[in-house]
């Protein structure tokens, strides 16, 4: 079943001086349980994209419309992750992830129990009581993940949740999200500009280029199901990342030596 | 200080917390011991160069002799700090009480921030010392015209700093709450709110050094006894060595307002606190 479906939609934002056509008819579907990633350079639009899909911007034409019904309002059956942690400071890290139960008037004993099990499976176990700036980058990070997930959404929403990490981390990161996914099946819309990392945890790839933002290309790599890094030697996963590259390399932002 | 600088990403792969703070070798004197000494320091030389240079004790007597004569007219000096710190305390309590809200009526609204705010900054070029012969004609002498000069005095900063705290919420945290489908309501409390607080209470710490000052610039020329009528007094009676007695007063009234609100904040905002611990602008703004 097809849960978000991204219709001719453009965004053009307007300064004093100019308009910045930032997405420029994008077309594109996530399925139920389907794991789409977005890939492109900075300025491409992905971060409009999402902000389109979350129903926090509106678009200038086109539409967005989630389980048959236009977005015309922010969505709350939704996970976000930002590229910042967003972290309240506030706010203790438990605190931080509980917040999302308070605000939707959860019972809070059910959702505390989550809040504790998501903590301790994100290995943030024992920091609960710690206020973010005790944590370090990557910590702060994924109690943001764990903030998206414990109102249990059907829908998550990735904009390069990642990109601040170190390469070790990230790493870390992207396995553990690849295995939640599996675990849960939620549809979500991950947002990146590594390549492999999009190839790696997708079913499908959406290539875009900027200025304006548009889509390049779609890519299904056809991996299997359950993934490890093992997987990044099989043949389908360096051709989905050449294609990627070659595209990228066509329109000029990859340069060949 | 909202957006929290964050701790560089620290070898971290293992979840280990951000590694403390390297042991100091010093022994660690409290912080504020280096000004008292600095303070002490003041005064030694002060009373060197009196004693030394045979200053006249009528244009400048020497600290011991003023802090002589706090002590043998501790009653009546006491008394009229009291009744300063009355006004200081009604008109700083008043300036809170009333901007906070202010602040976060216009933060809702922009249109009302575009129409009252420029009001506000062009209402602050009238020197208040001015305003306070005024009062009298208007409010006679008395706790209230001391009052409201200290509430005008102490309320601008603090409309500011509020202000700014409360527009300090970043785009990414109203989506965030947006997409929780928040309330108006839990938008300013569990947002704004405390967003808002590091910057409340700055502007409330620079409002908090110019209270005495209010109260003082209101006995002045509206009151019959307080420490700023005594100073007056004093002053036409050419005793230096109670004027100054008296300025010292006020200068320790004014440390204290300050130290109590230091206190609170310390109070409400360990999260804040706490990230700031070496900063030396957290002590005096």
């Amino acid at each position: 079943m097809t849960r978000v479906v991204i219709d001719n939609l453009s965004k053009v934002y307007k300064t004093r001086r100019d308009r910045i056509h930032a997405l420029d008819r994008i077309s594109l579907t996530i399925g139920e349980g389907e794991f789409v990633s977005v890939v492109g350079p900075s300025g491409c639009g992905k971060s409009t994209l999402m902000s389109l899909v979350s129903g926090l911007e509106f678009p200038t034409s086109g539409e967005v419309s989630l389980d048959g019904v236009p977005i015309r309002a922010p969505i709350t059956d939704v996970g976000i992750v930002f590229q910042t942690d967003v972290l309240l400071e506030w706010r203790t890290v438990l605190s931080n992830v509980m917040i999302q139960a308070e605000m939707r008037k959860l019972d809070r004993a059910t959702y505390r129990a989550r809040a504790e099990e998501l903590l301790r499976t994100t290995g943030l176990d024992g920091f609960g009581g710690k206020y973010p700036h005790e944590l370090s980058g990557g910590m702060r990070q994924r109690a943001s993940i764990c903030r998206a997930l414990v109102h249990d959404p059907s829908l998550l929403l990735m904009d390069e949740p990642f990109g601040a990490l170190d390469a070790l981390t990230r790493e870390m990161m992207v396995l553990e999200l690849h295995r939640l996914w599996l675990a849960t099946r939620k549809s979500i819309l991950f947002i990146t500009h590594d390549i492999e990392e999009a190839v790696f945890l997708a079913d499908r790839v959406v290539v875009m280029t900027p200025r304006p933002g548009r889509i390049a290309e779609i890519i299904t790599p056809n991996l299997p199901e359950a993934r490890d890094m093992r997987i990044k030697q099989i043949p389908e996963f360096g051709a989905a990342v050449g294609r990627i590259r070659t595209i990228f390399e066509e329109t000029g932002i990859l340069k060949t030596i | 200080m909202v957006d929290a600088p964050k701790q560089p990403p620290v070898a971290e792969p293992s979840g280990e917390p951000a590694p403390a703070e390297p042991a100091r070798t010093m022994p660690r004197l409290p912080r504020s011991a280096g000004s008292l000494i600095a303070l002490a320091l003041l005064f030694v030389i002060w009373e060197l160069v009196v004693r030394v240079g045979n200053v006249p004790a009528y244009l400048l007597p020497p600290p011991s002799t003023v802090f002589l004569r706090i002590f043998s007219d501790r009653d009546f000096i006491l008394y009229n700090a009291g009744v300063t710190m009355i006004a200081v305390t009604a008109g700083f309590a008043l300036s809170i009480v009333v901007s906070i809200p202010l602040a976060a009526v216009l933060a809702q609204y922009a249109w009302i921030e575009h129409t009252v705010y420029p009001l506000l900054v062009a209402s602050q070029t009238i020197p208040k010392v001015a305003l306070a012969p005024l009062m009298v004609v208007w409010f006679g002498f008395g706790l209230t015209p001391k009052i409201l000069i200290t509430f005008l005095i102490c309320f601008f900063p603090i409309v500011v700093d509020t202000l700014v705290g409360f527009r300090s919420l970043s785009k990414e945290v109203r989506w965030l709450a947006k997409s929780m489908g928040v309330s108006r309501w839990h938008m300013f409390t569990q947002f704004q709110v405390p967003a808002a607080l590091p910057n409340i209470f700055a502007g409330i710490k620079v409002a908090s050094t110019l209270a005495v000052v209010g109260a003082v610039v209101g006995e002045f020329v509206a009151a019959d006894s307080g420490l700023g009528y005594q100073l007056i007094v004093a002053n036409g009676l050419l005793d230096v060595e109670l004027s100054i007695a008296i300025l010292v007063v006020l200068s320790v009234l004014g440390i204290l307002v300050f130290a109590v609100v230091d206190v609170c904040e310390r109070l409400a905002l360990p999260w804040h606190v706490s990230q700031r611990h070496n900063d030396l602008a957290a002590g005096g703004r």
